[in-house]
């Protein structure tokens, strides 16, 4: 209780104090043109307040009221002297030239303190050496960060340690299949309109090519499924696979690439281009963009790129679910209810979502499971799984943290692009429909390009949020099992380690992180203005 | 009649009538799973800790089902037999474990190993019920889950080595408490919400004295920056001066600007003042006194008052750049200063901004963790979501309690979330995107 009361009279404090002060700030101000010494020794008094009390905090001036005092009087002293000698010339109109100081003074003290002053400050704590920066200046922190302690080994925030195995992970070798099937459908579909016989065989081409795109993604999906329940002594058929094909890839790799490299510049050079602009060919490109991205994250296994899948994982994943939802919810029943419900993790803390999910996921020991995945994998027959600890999870135990993230997200996603998708405009609906298009090309060709702006603009913000993720992983893992976040590390060298600079160094990278979104986000309110 | 009834007749009409609901299907499947793992914290969180332990929540259902069709002697009994199995399991393995450790210290002197989590001291009832196998995961992950027996004597392990010091073995296995055994053989108590909000023990605040915590930062970290906010955005609105747009566009770009950036200094300038050593001397300048707020939660809304002024700014004045300019026109003829045109016009006119504003630092500082965290040492005032996580990271008894106090963050939250949905979503429409 006494923490409340001291609250609101803290409030009261502050409120009463800000209003003093622009009603004051306003009253000065109405002097300007009647009373100018008045105003320009009101001015003075102030500047010599600030001054007195920063040469009493610095011990030049007496203690006491005595210090302030002296600021106060010789400084509305000289302000009357000045305002005496001044022209009138500049006076007309200073009143209102000066009225914006007044109404924004306020919020620009408290942003100058809170934010531009700390993140400059920031900025050089971060180029210092030593814990508290006393140690002169030196580039020791982003060295930590980017190479090493310098002990040999390379960082654990940043390496490249693991990139060879990049091409023989099986995400990445799928991603290259998918993106093969995505070529040749955009071939195929390039090819449509030439003639009767080629149409057919195109056609012909494209079904199958759609059949075996839908496949990988059964495969994909099926494989990570398996991952997750497999027991981890026996080998299934996607080792195999993976043995037989690794060893051969990079080679593949190669080769695939020259070829479709020459065959896009040939057909470019002819006029016959592959046509990536349609539905299939254009999913399945993401797809495989997908897929190569998740395979570099799950191999590369250090801070930085976790932080970086995360933001791949949960701008994508809660982008794409909320569209769907927000398609579904356009054209069902109770849609206000079932948007609520989807919604409704945004209002909780993240810290509450780490303990509902940590239960979902919850494995005991004692074998009688209590979390519902567990239970589901134990009542299908499957071994449960330790979702965040068990090693041969790992990194795998990363996603089901972002999947935590997607869960409150979606919801952000669904509700901003649901209003996006009621704002086209029906007569392009159903003119489209008309012409006989079917719903999947009236989405794809209508409705995505109207609300493209919109999906920018939740993908950005995702992005933002989610790059500086940090109470899901602490309060989940605490970054252990090779979960770690920026954030989180940035917290624990503050917090934990009482690292000033580094911890610095770490808040400046999720800057830099963060800094092309902000461009884009200043430059597209300047558009707007 | 439409083409397509003529085509397929009434079969057509019923799978096309059929096809129509599919979308409503798909939709309402995400939605139940969407809800499933809060609902499962909900029910949880009214179960006694050894069936929350023990069994999934969604067989509350049955088994109160079979629970209804017992007399009251018989769930007595049943209860009575429970414990007594329980005390016989604890008191076996424990004297197993004696037998154990003796035959050892004949061997070699061997020292007691202190206990790992001394957590359990807090929470004996679940403790001894066999709620503590999370004591050390490692060793619980490589204990074989299909052997109860092997659970119970590590469970029992821990309730013993906690109740009893290391020199003073005698054979003694605790009964449960009053409470424990009322909650035994039920499927729902408000054990973990008595024992969440009204009891402090082992250095843990009640979270009755967290939610007033919470209440403490949240308040003023919500109306300080809308009175000050509110000034700044007429200002960008309806005064004229130069520089606006390019100090606008500053103000709102720092929506992005992580807050990761100004923790460290500002961790500093609350515990020491800020000062300034000018260049190339050894001269310090002492610039801003030392408040002496480190640590107070007034350290906390401070901060988030500065971290939520440009979305304020922002929100705010897209809406009073919105309102009709001819009312403020006409007075600024009528001879009305910008002061009054606030005060009379513009503040009242702009409530739903205020408003949607407001549930935005409301709920953003309620469910804040990484401020409070940095800003706050524990024991210092910490708000609710501090203290859940403090329990989720604990091991032990104490850990099935996180239910309870995790639901009790939730529901004002939830309460405000509900009652006030519509200027929440006008507000996320309005381009709201917290940096």
């Amino acid at each position: 209780m006494s923490q409340v009361i001291n609250a609101i009279l803290s409030v009261a404090i502050g409120v009463t104090f800000a209003i003093a002060v622009f009603v004051g700030g306003n009253m000065v101000l109405d002097q300007v043109e009647r009373r100018w010494s008045v105003f320009a020794a009101t001015i003075g008094a102030m500047i010599g307040i600030l001054a007195g009390a920063i040469g009493q905090h610095n011990g030049w001036l007496p203690n006491g009221v005595v210090g302030i005092g002296i600021g106060t009087v010789a400084g509305a002293g000289l302000g009357a002297l000045i305002g005496n000698r001044r022209a009138k010339r500049n006076r007309s109109g200073l009143g209102d030239r000066l009225r914006p100081v007044v109404f924004l003074g306020p919020a620009l003290f408290f942003v100058a303190m809170g934010l531009i002053f700390p993140a400059l400050r920031t900025l050089v704590l971060s180029l210092r050496a030593g814990k508290r920066g006393n140690d002169g200046w030196s580039l020791t922190n982003y060295k930590t960060i980017f190479v090493g302690r310098g002990d040999g080994r390379s960082s654990e925030f940043f390496n490249v340690d693991n990139a060879g195995d990049i091409f023989t992970s099986r995400l990445f070798i799928t991603g290259v299949a998918v993106l093969a099937a995505a070529l040749a459908l955009g071939w195929a579909s390039s090819n449509i309109n030439t003639d009767g016989r080629t149409a057919s065989r195109a056609r012909l081409l494209q079904r199958t090519l759609r059949g075996v795109g839908i496949a990988t993604v059964v495969a994909v999906v099926a494989g990570f499924f398996e991952a997750i329940i497999r027991d981890p002594n026996e080998s299934t058929i996607f080792d195999i696979l993976t043995i037989i094909v690794s060893s051969t890839t990079s080679l593949i790799i190669a080769v695939v690439a020259c070829a479709v490299a020459s065959i896009v510049a040939y057909r470019a050079r002819t006029g016959n281009g592959v046509d990536l602009g349609t539905p299939g060919a254009s999913t399945l490109v993401f797809g495989a963009i997908v897929l190569a991205l998740f395979a570099v994250f799950s191999t590369m296994q250090a801070v930085i790129w976790n932080n970086l899948w995360w933001v791949v994982t949960v701008a994508g994943l809660s982008t794409a679910l909320g569209l769907l939802l927000a398609v579904l919810a356009d054209r069902s029943r109770g849609e206000k209810w079932a948007k609520g419900l989807i919604f409704l993790p945004m209002a909780i803390s993240m810290v509450g979502a780490a303990v509902i999910w940590d239960f979902v996921y919850e494995r005991q020991p004692t074998g009688r499971e209590t979390g519902v995945v567990n239970s589901l994998l134990v009542w299908m027959g499957f071994q449960p799984r330790g979702f965040f600890f068990n090693a041969d999870l790992i990194p795998w135990n990363n996603f089901f943290i972002m999947l935590i993230m997607v869960w409150i997200q979606t919801g952000f996603a669904m509700v901003i692009l649901s209003a996006a998708i009621k704002g086209v405009p029906q007569e392009l609906l159903e003119s489209a429909r008309v012409d006989g298009a079917n719903e999947v090309q009236t989405f794809w060709k209508i409705t995505i390009p109207q609300i493209r702006t919109t999906l920018v603009v939740v993908v950005t913000t995702l992005v933002v949020v989610v790059t500086k993720v940090f109470d899901l992983v602490n309060t989940t893992t605490g970054g252990a099992n090779q979960t770690d976040v920026l954030a989180n590390v940035m917290f624990e060298q503050l917090s934990e380690a009482g690292n000033f600079t580094l911890s610095s160094a770490f808040a400046v990278t999720i800057f830099l992180l963060v800094i092309p979104v902000m461009i884009y986000n200043v430059r597209s309110t300047q558009r707007a203005d | 009649m439409t083409p397509d009834d003529v085509r397929f007749g009434s079969l057509g009409m019923r799978l096309k009538a059929a096809f129509g609901m599919v979308p409503t299907a798909v939709l309402w499947l995400i939605v139940v799973l969407w809800t499933i793992p809060t609902i499962g914290l909900l029910v949880s969180s009214f179960r006694p800790p050894e069936k929350i332990q023990d069994s999934g929540w969604w067989t509350v259902a049955s088994n109160t089902a079979t629970a209804a069709t017992r007399s009251d002697a018989e769930a007595d009994a049943e209860v009575e037999a429970e414990i007594e199995r329980l005390v016989a399991v604890a008191a076996a393995t424990e004297q197993a474990r004696l037998d154990r450790e003796s035959q050892r210290a004949e061997d070699e002197p061997v020292e007691v190993p202190l206990p790992e989590c001394s957590d359990d001291a807090t929470f004996d009832p679940g403790a001894l019920l066999g709620a503590t196998p999370n004591c050390a995961p490692a060793a619980a992950e490589s204990v074989d889950g299909s052997d109860p027996a092997a659970l119970l004597a590590g469970a029992a392990e821990n309730v013993e080595s906690t109740t009893t010091s290391a020199a003073d073995r005698t054979f003694d296995v605790e009964r449960p408490s009053v409470g424990i055994r009322e909650s035994l053989g039920r499927e729902f108590s408000l054990y973990n919400y008595d024992q969440v909000l009204f009891t402090e023990s082992g250095g843990r605040d009640s979270m009755i004295t967290h939610f007033w915590n919470s209440l403490a930062i949240v308040i003023p970290a919500t109306l300080i920056p809308i009175s000050i906010a509110a000034f700044a955005a007429y200002a960008f609105a309806w005064m004229d001066f130069r520089g606006k747009n390019w100090l606008f566009v500053g103000l709102v770009s720092l929506m992005a600007l992580p807050n990761q950036m100004a923790f460290v200094p500002l961790l500093s300038l609350y515990s020491r003042g800020g000062s300034w050593t000018v260049p190339f001397t050894e001269f310090t300048l002492r610039l801003f006194p030392d408040l002496g707020i480190a640590n107070t939660s007034a350290a906390v809304w401070l901060t988030h008052t500065a971290f939520g002024l440009p979305l304020a700014i922002f929100l705010l004045h897209n809406y009073m750049a919105g309102l009709p300019g001819d009312v403020i026109e006409a007075a600024r003829i009528d001879g009305a200063d910008h002061f009054t045109i606030f005060r009379k016009i513009v503040l009242p006119l702009s409530i739903p901004a205020l408003a949607a504003f407001a549930i935005f630092q409301f709920l953003w500082t309620w469910n804040d963790f990484l401020i409070a965290s940095i800003f706050l040492n524990a024991g210092n005032g910490e708000p609710m979501t501090v203290a859940v996580a403090q329990l989720q990271g604990m091991f032990g008894g104490a850990r099935t309690l996180r239910f309870a106090a995790a639901f009790v963050t939730m529901i004002v939250p939830l309460g405000v979330f509900f009652s006030m949905q519509k200027h929440f979503v006008r507000g996320l429409l309005a381009g709201s995107v917290k940096g």
